[in-house]
């Protein structure tokens, strides 16, 4: 999941919930925030990698915001404070996202010495091995596996009960 | 001296009615307003309506009698559950209002009339403390159960006799000030909320749970509404009036809350509205009233909840010249439902405990409660519009004050619902 520089990547807001819930995008990658829902929603960031605040809105009203600096930007919904979405902006060569085994591939990686960094906030903050040093060989596949010694968390419920509406 | 009193009386109803219709005024203009909902602005109408079966021998407190629910044998068959409107939107950027009115078809003041009436402003967080004020007239946060529009349930048409006393005689008209330290933002599994309150006309909170003790229903008091006295002791005095300001003290409260990301939470709160009931004065003087709260929700798997919240307090009234009332109720009660949603199928049973005592001034006045409930409760939402709920609920025990009125103290009480509601 590499997204090119200038085009732009996209947050989405089904069911209040942000979608998807964690998008990682290179420095410098410009994200809308559709509201694809019925009701209005407030987006806005004080992470400091990116401050931004986008004024009530459905529909995409908005222009995207560009995510010029690295680091963890945690989005929220000023209305909906159960509202919660991740955009991991690295200058990594290669980044992507785990599929729902856990795994990623990425192909054609230049032999060179790495650093292999693996984020969620849905990780113990103290879990063990979530960064190491790495070698790539031309000649063969290189696996590499990641133990973790505790659960993943479950991704933040949203409004399940449609007749709930406690904000 | 009299005359003023009845003279202050209907300026004070004139100001309702005018208030009410200024409201409804609000709720028409939205309705009317293309472009108002391109803004933001939402209005939600739900119509319910009932058919009811009663096994009961009392009348319910809703016509003055010493029943707890809010149907008779009187009032069974098709019977109005409410109509309700609800109306919300931006002002500003970070400024929303909230009006909710409600019509029971019960003989109430007005035939329709506010619940709730408020300002939400919630600022830009700037840090992972974010802060929220209310001002106006709403609920404080303790019920766990009425989650749902217009302070409604999710898990059944009745909520349990603490949140059912909440809607009865118990609203904030004031101002609510909320901060919460964002979990997700601070890198925490949890949101912790710290609230405090200050808050006026919450003076004679307390009459219904001392003369009827705990009820269980869902009808709310609207603001400019009364109640049937179940107990008269002055002829001209017949109805309690909720929400009044009779010591001019103002009262509060202060909570804190913290929420996983799950949903599950635990709540607590103490209230005090700092009443004077030393003050003889007036017509009828103001009660103190205070409690602790405490509530928990658990989510489980198979979309389960487990639901808890204990309230103990007291109310001291009765003025006797010395600054302090002549009378203490002491009363508490708990409840705690299970519930599974199976999609739009959700299924709730509830246990309910009941009590009141006097602490001070027994050997004048016993008013004793003691029983407890049970509900069953299915709820089925149709569609986006249709929802059809069916209710069972017992309640069982005695009321000591039923036998100043000739009745027998112990009572079982019955009461099967089956609820349309329509919204849009």
């Amino acid at each position: 999941m590499e997204t090119k520089h200038g085009t732009p990547a996209v947050m989405d807001q089904v069911d209040q919930r942000f979608l998807p819930f964690i998008l990682p995008v290179r420095t410098g990658t410009p994200v809308t925030f559709p509201n694809s829902d019925s009701i209005a929603h407030q987006v806005y960031s004080f992470s400091p990698a990116k401050r931004f605040e986008l004024g009530l809105y459905r529909g995409r009203p908005h222009p995207p915001v560009v995510f010029d600096k690295a680091g963890i930007v945690v989005i929220g919904c000023n209305i909906h404070d159960k509202m919660v979405g991740y955009i991991y902006v690295t200058d990594a060569p290669y980044f992507g996202k785990t599929n729902a085994q856990g795994e990623w591939r990425n192909e054609g990686v230049a032999p060179a010495e790495y650093t292999l960094e693996v984020w969620s906030p849905l990780l113990a903050r103290d879990e063990p091995g979530l960064r190491r040093s790495l070698v790539i060989d031309d000649a063969l596949p290189n696996d590499v596996v990641i133990r973790l010694t505790r659960p993943v968390q479950q991704e933040p419920v949203t409004q399940t009960d449609r007749k709930a509406r406690d904000y | 001296m009299r005359s003023a009193v009845v003279g202050a009386r209907r300026v004070t109803k004139v100001r309702r009615l005018c208030l009410t219709l200024v409201a409804l005024g609000c709720v028409v203009a939205c309705v009317t307003s293309e472009a108002a909902k391109v803004a933001g602005h939402e209005l939600i109408v739900e119509v319910d309506m009932r058919a009811v079966a009663v096994d009961s021998s009392l009348d319910s407190f809703t016509e003055g009698g010493l029943g707890l629910l809010r149907f008779d044998e009187d009032h069974e068959g098709l019977q109005l559950g409410r109509i309700m409107l609800d109306a919300s939107g931006p002002l500003t950027e970070t400024l929303r209002y909230a009006v909710i009115a409600n019509a029971t078809d019960d003989g109430d003041q007005n035939p329709i009339d506010l619940t709730e009436g408020y300002l939400d402003y919630r600022p830009y967080p700037s840090s992972a403390w974010r802060w929220r004020a209310r001002a106006g007239a709403f609920y404080a946060p303790i019920s766990l159960e009425n989650r749902g529009i217009g302070w409604e349930s999710i898990y059944s048409l009745s909520p349990s006799a603490i949140n059912t006393w909440v809607g009865e005689e118990m609203r904030t008209i004031g101002v609510e000030v909320t901060s919460t330290s964002l979990g997700r933002q601070s890198d925490r599994s949890f949101d912790l909320s710290l609230l405090g309150a200050a808050y006026k006309w919450n003076d004679p909170f307390g009459v219904l749970i001392l003369q009827r003790g705990w009820g269980i229903h869902d009808r709310q008091t609207p603001l400019f509404g009364d109640l049937p006295r179940p107990l008269i002791r002055k002829p001209d005095v017949r109805t309690i009036e909720v929400f009044d300001e009779i010591d001019d003290r103002v009262g509060y409260y202060v909570g804190a809350e913290m929420r996983w990301m799950d949903d599950s939470l635990v709540r607590v709160m103490h209230y005090d509205n700092l009443g004077d009931p030393g003050d003889f004065t007036a017509q009828e003087p103001a009660w103190h009233t205070r409690f602790d709260a405490i509530g928990a929700r658990v989510e489980l798997a198979h979309d389960i909840s487990l639901l808890a919240q204990v309230m103990l307090g007291d109310t001291e009234f009765g003025p006797q010249g010395t600054g302090s009332g002549m009378f203490v109720l002491e009363y508490w009660s708990y409840y705690v439902l299970a519930s599974q949603r199976l999609g739009a199928h959700r299924y709730s049973v509830r246990y309910d405990r009941l009590y009141t005592d006097i602490e001070r001034g027994a050997s004048i006045m016993i008013n004793r409660q003691n029983a407890a409930a049970w509900t069953a409760a299915y709820m089925y939402n149709v569609d986006d519009h249709w929802q059809l709920a069916v209710e069972a609920l017992q309640i069982s025990g005695s009321l000591s004050q039923r036998v100043r009125v000739h009745l027998p103290a112990e009572a079982e009480e019955r009461q099967l619902q089956l609820a349309v509601r329509w919204s849009f």
